[in-house]
């Protein structure tokens, strides 16, 4: 058995943001049939509204990625029932980007309470000691 | 009708070391389901791995303190990769050397630590005692037990020496039989094996759906091992190496896997000694990184993946971590059910999860 590291077996990138058309459940049924391992699901904030969404799996000795394009505000189909693991995944996408799954809740790394809302996204500004010193909150770390 | 009944196990419970919360459901004394709850340790790191990606080397590191070196190797392979850097011979061997010195420490740790949670004491103490053996060879190679600080972008920052090369040759040699005995412990010992055979099953189907990795997936008879791609000194020509798997899938197996793997590392070690050849071990990165790249290794607990991508700054435009835990955790779901509640703490322990960097 071989496997390969780099580079990673790349599907050709999807069209813009089309909504419903973004058929991600019938690429991921294909790599469930030939038997593959979800290895991650990773966001990225292409910063002009748009997310990119990359699935990867490791399929016949080879890392595949998929790649979608995301519109923001899109519900995007869950794959948790093909692939049970991609479920924190999910959870993750949804704390993290404040993007949201048919079906599949956050709470994972953040508490749905919190006042931190999608962290790492482009537009997110993180809470620092000296951004809390601005705006006059006193004693913020203590 | 039976009655459920919900008991919370963890996040601070004596057998854990780091908080993860189990939400039982019980029928009396048998477990029927469980909820997986992570996220207490939730740190931010991948927002702060993109401040700066030369610092990075060492923020990667701090990741996790039991695969520290491995966090360091992913981060560095990604970036070498996107800048296209070759880094010679010597240096893949020699980061092989400390990958597989940090494994042993880590599953000497795990082997420990699932004696502990049994009530083993003195296996847990004979365990340990052979750790520090390499814990003590790894502070004299890179001057620190924990985070070595040897990895930067296109090589090393410490070479190992000829002192050095005969000092690992003689620890191993020494600690070779005692690994061998603790191993046959493990694996002959009928307490241990009255407790762990048959418990904590995780079949092979689901620990490819759930995505398992490491010796929580080769316990499953799922021969899944990232070292098989060639990453560093793996693809060398001479290193030569068979992935361990078992067909039980139990928290045996799983125990058995990572016991087996220890005298696997001393003998990958023992090759990559035999040939370190005289060679730079810097190469000189110029410019910053433009690109993305995907990076693999094989931590103890399993597949450690990185994503890089970076837009020619200083600062880097993404970085996604995923650790081996953050799936094998999903699969205690199916490994709990129908076992009693006092073998939960055996097979949460081991999975061998890390929820630090879990958590990142």
């Amino acid at each position: 058995m071989t496997q390969t590291n780099l580079p990673a077996k790349e599907t050709t990138p999807q069209p813009a943001p089309k909504g419903p058309q973004v058929d991600i459940r019938t690429k991921v049924s294909r790599m469930d049939k030939v038997y593959a391992q979800l290895i991650a699901i990773t966001a990225v904030d292409l910063g002009d509204g748009n997310f990119e969404l990359i699935y990867s799996f490791f399929s016949k000795s080879e890392l595949v990625n998929l790649r979608f394009t995301i519109q923001d505000g899109y519900e995007i189909d869950s794959i948790a029932d093909m692939f049970p693991g991609a479920r924190n995944f999910e959870r993750e996408i949804i704390d993290l980007f404040g993007l949201s799954f048919k079906g599949v809740q956050g709470g994972l790394l953040i508490m749905p309470s919190s006042q931190i809302v999608a962290p790492l996204r482009k537009s997110s500004t993180p809470e620092t000691p000296r951004t809390r010193a601005q705006k006059g909150v006193a004693n913020a770390d203590h | 009708m039976p009655t459920i009944s919900v008991a919370p196990f963890g996040p601070q419970h004596p057998s854990l070391l780091e908080p993860i919360h189990l939400k039982l459901r019980l029928e009396e004394e048998k477990v029927v389901g469980a909820d997986i709850v992570i996220g207490y340790n939730h740190r931010g790191l991948e927002r702060a791995l993109e401040i700066d990606y030369k610092r990075n080397v060492f923020l990667s590191e701090r990741v996790c303190g039991i695969c520290s070196f491995h966090h360091s190797t992913v981060y560095v392979q990604a970036i070498e990769n996107i800048m296209a850097i070759e880094v010679p011979k010597r240096v893949r061997l020699i980061r092989t050397i400390m990958l597989e010195l940090q494994r042993m420490t880590s599953h000497l740790l795990t082997l420990g630590h699932i004696a502990e949670t049994m009530g083993y004491e003195n296996l847990f103490m004979q365990t340990w005692r052979e750790r520090e053996d390499v814990m003590a060879l790894i502070d004299r190679l890179a001057g620190n037990r924990v985070h070595y600080s040897m990895n930067t972008i296109g090589g090393l920052r410490k070479d190992l020496g000829y002192d050095n090369t005969k000092d690992i040759e003689k620890t191993l040699t020494e600690l070779g039989p005692k690994l061998r005995e603790i191993r046959n412990v493990f694996a002959k010992d009928s307490t241990f094996g009255k407790r762990t055979r048959g418990v904590g099953i995780l079949t092979k189907d689901n620990a490819r759906r759930y995505g398992a990795v490491g010796p929580t997936a080769r316990a499953s008879d799922v021969p899944y091992d990232v070292r098989l791609s060639s990453y560093a000194g793996y693809g060398v020509e001479g290193v030569k190496f068979r992935p361990i798997h078992r067909e039980e899938g139990d928290c045996y197996a799983r125990t058995l896997v990572r016991a087996d793997e220890l005298l696997q590392s001393v003998d990958l070690i023992m090759q990559c000694i035999d040939l370190l050849r005289d060679e730079p071990i810097l190469i000189a990165a110029k410019g910053n990184p433009t690109g993305e790249a995907f990076s693999r290794v094989e931590a103890p607990r399993g597949e450690l993946f990185y994503y890089v991508k970076a837009k020619g700054e200083i600062r880097l435009d993404r970085v996604k971590i995923r650790t081996p835990t953050f799936v094998n955790v999903q699969c205690l779901a199916e490994m709990v059910p129908n076992c009693q509640l006092a073998d939960v703490p055996v097979i949460t322990v081991s999975i061998d999860p890390c929820i630090c960097c879990t958590d990142r």
